[in-house]
């Protein structure tokens, strides 16, 4: 039966952002900000005349965040807000009348940045370092982002949720709850992020054995985790997070840009010169003679406004090396936390049991945005085997034994922005996925618990 | 967000998506798939160039479609494949034409991206309501020739009803819809299923609510009519054979005002096709609610608990030094 394939639907729902798609598709089908707009008074009819104002208004100077939904987004406040009216107006009698229907009166995503700019709805984050902190607003969410934008009946479809590594239990038997009793979903699989961005590696030509054991390196923008994880199990107690990652690269550079006194140093122009412009060198004194010598490296970027009237110049020098440098010198930017990240890494590695290490060096894997920089694999990997080389080497002379070495090898792949929902697609596309899922009927039979374990599966070809 | 839109988003965003780099000059290739409610799925791909499978043609997106209700609506199309693609062609403005159709999918149609417009992405991001109107815009030419006949026999009172019921099963389990013409109505049937017996329950209270507050409310009063049984209608009794406990039959009847000019015709077919979407959704949202005034309720009675402590037990007997530490008498 053909229509019975239904695709899974995979959501990574992170701290900043959220990824939807289906498994099978090679990139999220969605990614907005794990936002939710609700409303915060009784809504009337001439404030939600201005509501609708500061929409469209919005919508068209906001246009690169929310140009997809520009029909969308207009229609569906207009939609709501003649249906709010009438049903407050003739459903005077009836229970829906009484109560009001302001639990549906929310948005989600980049439409939830667009309407908390009015006075009338209240933004909020129900995701808190990675792990849930407001259910009522996380269920909303869900609930939207699965009727809304992916438009599926969730009881035709399986779901692969993520969740960040030691996330309690009890965490995961809430999402269990919602998504068993609430939308009746056909089967559940919750796999931890670091595992997937593991998986996700599988699609660079340099790993030949698609094993499950390796160290994840995941920088989004908050933090920055290293946890180490050993055939599928992440080993918890090693975990390790560095205090520096997107934003702060991006402060950085908007630091350096206002130290220099150019035309624009807004939050905005430091970000596209992060994403255009910045690359890690091999060393820096180096790099800096190298600039000073070549005035080619140096780069210019137009800052455009709206109606493409004006144009501002400006300078990029040495911050296209020096912000991605704060991951392996951080002293240049941050004055309480000095560990640079090879020797973190090696840490993470050497506080975990001896038996899986030689795997955890072998298979250092990427994941996150704040890794995309040009070379960054290429350095760490360089720093990486310096510390360990040096250790071997004293450890031969103390020992006067000769050792076998350890290969440490630094992968990176192109899916690595979304590493995590590109891992989860890789795995619900499979065949076997369903009967990895636990069902609605093994969730009525035995209850939320259910969800404490899942199977772990490898697709091994 | 009380309505589900009609149009896929998805759809919507990602032909915006082409059309915007394409135009740039900086085209992308895309190869995703979408889904839709009720066992419906599309495929956008790129082309890629006939004779050299290996290249791409980057200005040309096909778009596939497949879902559990094409079979049956091969069936009220007299299984005549291109009467149906003619038919869903043409509500598409003919601005597309039929490629080869894809393995596993039913129906394929090609998008040029030189010639595509904003207004043309709307359309294609409405399209399984679009070809899901054939049976409906059957009935409604069938109604005005049963019309047109009542009116020429002159006959006072006299109701002609169609002898063709269009069957569409659009999801597993016989769960469907039915639409019969008369010479005064075009009435839907609607035959739903709950998985869960709590939805079943929650499902009962919102048909009430349906049917009730049209009785109530005098604003309302041109809405369809709204019927309900757990036994099916006698209009479809004779094709309906089989009937479990948990079959539920939801009756509208569509007056001519809701087909009286293409609007209002598109309109009323988007609102019914959407129904069994809409009120599960509405029953899923109410269950989220129910949950949330739960927790609510959780919260109130920790915040009752922790206030509430255990009374020390009085030591007047030990007496304590000036730091609290106990004396102990040898």
């Amino acid at each position: 039966m053909s229509y019975l394939n239904n695709p899974a639907v995979v959501m990574d729902n992170g701290t900043g952002l959220t990824k939807l798609g289906f498994a099978g598709n090679d990139s999220p089908s969605y990614v907005f900000p794990t936002a939710i707009a609700t409303t915060t008074g009784k809504s009337t009819g001439s404030s939600t005349r201005t509501v609708d104002q500061s929409f469209s208004n919005l919508s068209v100077s906001d246009s690169n965040t929310s140009k997809a939904y520009l029909t969308s987004n207009s229609t569906s406040a207009t939609n709501f807000n003649s249906s709010a009216t009438h049903s407050s107006a003739i459903l005077s009698n009836h229970l829906s009348g009484k109560r009001g229907t302001e639990d549906l009166d929310f948005y989600i995503g980049n439409e939830a940045l667009l309407a908390s700019q009015s006075q009338q709805y209240s933004l909020s984050y129900p995701i808190r370092h990675g792990q849930v902190e407001n259910w009522d607003h996380m269920e909303r969410f869900w609930e939207n982002s699965i009727f809304k934008y992916l438009r599926t009946e969730p009881e035709d479809h399986c779901f692969l949720l993520t969740e960040p590594p030691l996330n309690p239990p009890e965490n995961r038997e809430q999402v269990a709850e919602i998504f068993f009793e609430s939308f009746n979903c056909a089967g559940l699989y919750i796999a931890v992020q670091a595992v997937l961005a593991l998986a996700a590696s599988w699609s660079s030509p340099k790993v030949t054995d698609r094993s499950l054991t390796g160290t994840v390196i995941d920088s989004g923008d908050g933090v920055t985790h290293v946890i180490p994880v050993a055939e599928g199990y992440v080993i918890g107690s090693a975990i390790k997070n560095v205090p520096i990652a997107g934003r702060d690269i991006t402060n950085f550079i908007q630091q350096i840009l206002r130290d220099r006194g150019e035309l624009d140093a807004s939050l905005k122009t430091a970000e596209a010169i992060k994403q255009e412009f910045c690359y890690v060198a091999p060393d820096i004194v180096k790099e800096f003679n190298k600039y000073d010598r070549d005035g080619s490296k140096f780069a210019q970027y137009i800052v455009e406004n709206q109606d493409k009237t004006s144009r501002k110049l400006i300078d990029v020098g040495y911050e296209r090396f020096l912000a991605p440098e704060i991951f392996f010198n951080p002293e240049i930017c941050s004055s309480d936390f000095l560990t640079p990240l090879p020797t973190l890494v090696d840490e993470t590695i050497r506080s975990c049991p001896i038996d899986v290490r030689k795997g955890l060096y072998n298979n250092i894997v990427l994941s996150g945005g704040s890794t995309m920089f040009k070379d960054f694999g290429r350095r760490l990997q360089r720093d990486v085997k310096t510390i360990v080389n040096k250790r071997i080497e004293h450890s031969e002379q103390l020992s006067g034994t000769k050792s076998t070495g350890i290969d440490v090898q630094v992968v990176s792949h192109r899916r690595q922005r979304n590493a995590v929902w590109f891992g989860g697609s890789l795995l619900a596309q499979t065949g076997e996925f369903k009967s990895y899922c636990h069902t609605k009927a093994d969730y009525d039979e035995y209850g939320p618990e259910i969800v404490r374990t899942f199977s772990l599966f490898n697709v091994a070809q | 967000m009380l309505h589900l839109p009609n149009e896929n988003l998805l759809i919507q965003k990602t032909l915006y998506e082409a059309l915007e780099k394409f135009q740039q000059k900086t085209p992308i290739i895309i190869d995703r798939i979408v889904t839709d409610f009720d066992f419906t799925q599309y495929h956008l791909s790129t082309v890629t160039i006939p004779g050299n499978e290996a290249e791409l043609d980057e200005s040309k997106v096909l778009l596939s479609y497949r879902s559990k209700a094409w079979a049956s609506l091969l069936k009220t199309a007299d299984s005549d494949v291109s009467k149906l693609s003619s038919f869903i062609l043409s509500k598409l403005n003919n601005k597309f034409e039929l490629f080869t159709t894809e393995q596993s999918y039913d129906f394929t149609i090609l998008i040029d991206l030189n010639t595509l417009e904003m207004g043309d992405i709307v359309q294609l991001s409405l399209i399984k309501i679009h070809i899901l109107s054939y049976p409906f815009i059957q009935a409604i030419s069938e109604y005005e020739s049963l019309n047109a006949e009542v009116l020429k026999s002159e006959e006072e009172g006299k109701i002609l009803t169609s002898s063709k019921i269009y069957h569409i099963e659009n999801r597993p389990n016989h769960e469907g819809f039915y639409i019969i013409a008369s010479s005064d109505r075009i009435t839907v049937i609607f035959n739903t299923k709950f998985q869960d017996y709590n939805d079943q329950i929650f499902g009962k209270v919102f048909i009430q609510e349906f049917i009730d507050s049209r009785k109530r409310n005098r604003a309302i009063q041109s809405s369809p009519q709204v019927l309900f049984s757990t036994m099916p209608p006698l209009e479809i009794s004779k094709s309906v054979t089989k009937t479990n406990e948990d079959d539920h039959f939801i009756t509208f009847v569509l007056f001519p005002r809701h087909f009286s000019n293409k609007e209002i015709e598109f309109l009323s077919i988007a609102k019914i096709l959407q129904f069994r979407n809409y009120f599960h959704y509405h029953i899923k949202c109410s269950k989220a609610y129910l949950h949330s005034r739960m927790r609510y309720r959780v919260g109130t009675f920790l915040k009752v608990l922790n206030r509430a402590k255990i009374e020390e037990e009085s030591e007047s007997g030990v007496k304590k030094t000036f730091s609290g530490k106990k004396m102990v008498s040898f």
